[in-house]
């Protein structure tokens, strides 16, 4: 038999009234969240067109992913973006906040344009950048022909739509910008001051005091990352259904979109969902086991 | 006493609520675009894609119905724009709220139907009179899967070769020189591709200025490119088992064909030129712009020429064919009704009014001149006259202010007399020509055809030669389809 202490009966009253504070959250959450994850879960199992009950198949649609060979080229296709977009845009959006942390005219201006692309409403960039990626008149093009370069049909060219597909990810690096401006700002001055006393290049002190101390900015943008570039979806469907040529910018989540609403296939969308989301956990398990050697926290430092 | 108010903090005030104030005023006085809804009537909600004036004319046959027999029954059609009319009809269907009235694409029926998503409409059809003897066979077979009606023509179409008489014109001597005639667009794909060759002329830069004819990708200009291989007598499914092949030989042809024709202009320059050309429905559409000399498109691009360039001397003719041939391609828009629908019987009502209702005259002072209600132009003695629009049934009404043919087997006379569309009676031939070709019933039709559309974009950017290309995509077509008769079976059905 369990004894209660004195203060079990006050404890459970408190829980309960905690829950009771938290219950619109937790009805919305069950309702919205867990449920849907646990009939999907089950669906993954099974055939189902969304009109009729749903036929328990058993492995059969992890055995269709096996033998399916559009699920082979969406995951090389999406593993290609990620493996190029997702280090290259941290680059780009590490130098950018190194850039506009410094003193510069108009600092306030420059960050403004470099965060304003990300509220461009994502059909808007996706018309937009169409236009930009023309082969014939397009903004990119016209900018190569000045230098005498001819340059290459972006979205017709089976070899330029990933290339594309990998720039056009930059347009939003803002909000990485902005996170790391934030990072930027705590670095104490004080390490840099001592950096430059002990005569360390400007490289040095990036390499060795800037990167070290803004690296859970760096870890958090990562992460992060690494569930949008897996999640692309939007603006190449927008701008090359079915993937373009050779179906090369044709990527995951186009093709659970494809599966489930084009084809009715719900239960084969559920269990590439779920594939999905463990390829997402994997990696973002190894960014963690990694961030252990990599990512320095101050406050864990005693 | 408080502090001064500071300049900056004053036009922050003010650029604040310079945003904020028309934002409420908006939402205060902005338009009403809340419905009303007569007491005691039945509300039909028909969910519907077209916008423009397409969706104009529709609308306003809602209207003319509500005012009308719709009042007499106590019912209210409700027209509610729907974008991506056909996932959305999905999604509400499995949701148990379908609408009461959908209109949809032909290559959505069987799809539909074979899932249960469709109520049959055989008996209420045959009632109606809307029946194989009416309505002209490739369209009213376009609604029946696996012997049973599931839709109802709405506004049909056929697929003809709109060319520029004015460039042909120039060309004339170098056309007589090869034995054709600048009065006629071609009729063979031999006779086309010459064609397409000489009109075709560059500039000083060595990039096409003027070109014959680009069936190009799906999201620019191509939308019929699975229909290339119908002009060479090829079919999309096999006759005897009724499962879609892409790979037969007439097929393999056709797409041959597309690659040596793309080749003979050049790869890489043919791809450039079709990146650069506009959406089909814009003043830049290159058809408009005398960039392009001829143009595959259905009865509605009429109206577009009128719109954009009205100058353009132009002229349509049957899609050349392999051997001269009428074959054509024929499609439409559709009524069905879902499964699930509260008021089945009145959205049948207002079917029943735009077939046998009885010719309507709908008044002029309402509609929108820019889409050519008010009016239409009739060919006399003294040349083109400006006459009122006729009464017609209402179906007819919608396909005449959609600039599109008949679906019937006899149009009124009126119909065709005065239609605003000049070239309508070529569509309406090619809709009647024994060849007319449409989409096979296949259940996962959007599935194998993206299957195919892959493929095509091999085929048309030269990544690799047809016959191979459609063999290996017809061995994934197969695998995609012996998934879905397995699919189908566990349900006890048939497949296709």
């Amino acid at each position: 038999m369990i004894k209660r202490g004195p203060t079990s009966g006050h404890s459970a009253h408190d829980l309960l009234t905690g829950l009771a504070w938290i219950s619109p959250w937790l009805v919305g959450f069950a309702a919205f969240m867990f449920l849907p994850i646990c009939i999907s879960a089950y669906l993954a199992f099974c055939q189902f067109n969304g009109l009729r009950a749903p036929v328990f198949t058993g492995l059969e649609n992890v055995r269709t992913l096996f033998t399916d060979p559009t699920f082979w080229k969406v995951l090389k296709n999406t593993s290609i973006y990620a493996a190029f977009a997702l280090p290259l845009g941290t680059l780009l959006a590490l130098a950018l906040a190194v850039l506009l942390n410094m003193r510069v005219p108009g600092r306030t201006l420059w960050r403004a344009i470099i965060f304003v692309p990300t509220l461009v409403p994502l059909v808007a960039v996706a018309m937009i950048w169409m236009w930009i990626f023309n082969g014939r008149y397009g903004l990119i093009n016209m900018c190569l022909g000045a230098v005498g370069i001819e340059g290459p049909n972006w979205l017709g060219d089976a070899n330029w739509t990933m290339p594309a597909m990998i720039l056009l990810s930059f347009w939003t690096v803002g909000h990485a910008v902005v996170i790391y401006l934030a990072g930027l700002q705590d670095v104490p001055r004080a390490l840099y001051e001592a950096a430059h006393v002990d005569g360390a290049t400007a490289w040095q002190r990036l390499r060795f005091v800037t990167v070290p101390m803004i690296s859970p900015s760096i870890f958090f943008n990562v992460v992060i990352g690494i569930i949008f570039v897996w999640q692309v979806f939007a603006v190449p469907q927008i701008m090359i259904p079915n993937g373009g040529p050779g179906r090369n910018a044709y990527f995951y989540t186009m093709y659970v979109y494809d599966v489930a609403f084009e084809h009715q296939r719900f239960g084969y969308a559920c269990i590439l969902s779920w594939v999905q989301l463990f390829i997402i956990l994997a990696l973002t398990a190894l960014a963690f086991r990694l961030s252990k050697r990599l990512v320095f926290y101050r406050g864990a430092v005693t | 006493m408080g502090e001064p108010l500071k300049l900056n903090t004053i036009l922050r005030t003010a650029v604040g609520a310079g945003l904020i104030l028309p934002a409420l005023a908006l939402i205060a006085f902005g338009p009403d675009t809340s419905r009303e809804v007569p007491p005691d009537r039945v509300v039909v909600t028909y969910w519907e894609k077209w916008t423009d004036f397409e969706g104009t004319a529709m609308r306003r046959l809602c209207d003319v119905f509500n005012d009308t027999a719709g009042a007499e029954l106590g019912i209210y059609v409700d027209y509610v724009l729907t974008t991506q009319i056909d996932l959305k009809s999905l999604v509400a269907a499995c949701g148990g709220d379908p609408p009461d009235l959908n209109g949809l694409w032909t290559f959505n029926v069987s799809s539909y139907a074979a899932k249960g998503a469709l109520q049959p409409l055989d008996e209420r059809a045959a009632e109606a009179g809307i029946t194989p003897e009416v309505i002209l066979p490739v369209y009213y077979n376009q609604g029946v899967y696996h012997d049973q009606l599931y839709s109802v023509p709405l506004t049909p179409w056929s697929i003809a070769l709109y060319y520029n008489k004015d460039i042909f014109a120039e060309f004339a001597d170098e056309l007589a020189a090869a034995g054709y005639s600048a009065d006629r667009a071609p009729r063979t794909m031999d006779e086309f591709a010459d064609y397409c060759r000489i009109v075709h002329r560059r500039n000083d830069k060595n990039d096409i200025e003027l070109h014959g004819f680009v069936l190009g990708v799906p999201e620019n200009i191509g939308w019929y490119w699975y229909a290339w291989g119908t002009w060479f007598g090829a079919t999309w499914s096999d006759p005897e088992t009724g499962l879609m092949k892409i790979d037969s030989a007439e097929q393999i042809r056709a797409y041959e064909w597309l690659q040596e024709f793309v080749r003979m202009f050049g790869q890489r320059d043919m791809i450039r030129l079709e990146s650069s050309l506009a959406n089909f429905n814009s003043p830049d559409n290159p058809f408009m712009t005398g960039r392009l000399a001829m143009m595959q498109q259905g009865p509605w691009f009429p109206n577009m020429i009128r719109q954009y360039a009205p100058e353009i001397n132009y002229g349509a003719a049957p899609f050349p064919t392999h051997d001269g041939s009428e074959i054509s391609y024929c499609g439409q828009d559709v009524l069905v009704i879902p499964s699930g629908a509260r008021h089945p019987d009145e959205a049948w009502a207002f079917i029943d009014w735009l077939y046998n209702s009885p010719p309507i005259n709908v008044p002029s002072g309402a509609a929108e001149p820019q889409f050519g209600y008010e009016y239409c132009i009739i060919e006399t003695n003294e040349g083109p006259q400006q006459r009122p629009m006729p009464p017609l049934r209402p179906l007819e009404w919608l396909c005449w202010n959609h600039y599109k043919n008949s679906p019937y087997i006899e149009p009124a006379d009126d119909f065709t007399r005065t239609h605003p569309n000049p070239v309508v009676e070529v569509h309406d031939q090619l809709a009647r020509s024994p060849l007319a070709m449409t989409e096979p019933p296949i259940p996962n039709w959007m599935e194998l055809r993206g299957e195919f559309e892959a493929t095509y974009r091999d085929i048309w950017a030269g990544r690799a030669e047809a016959a191979p290309c459609l063999r290996a995509a017809q061995k994934r077509i197969d695998a995609l389809t012996k998934l879905a008769a397995d699919r189908m079976a566990r349900y006890g059905e048939e497949y296709p």
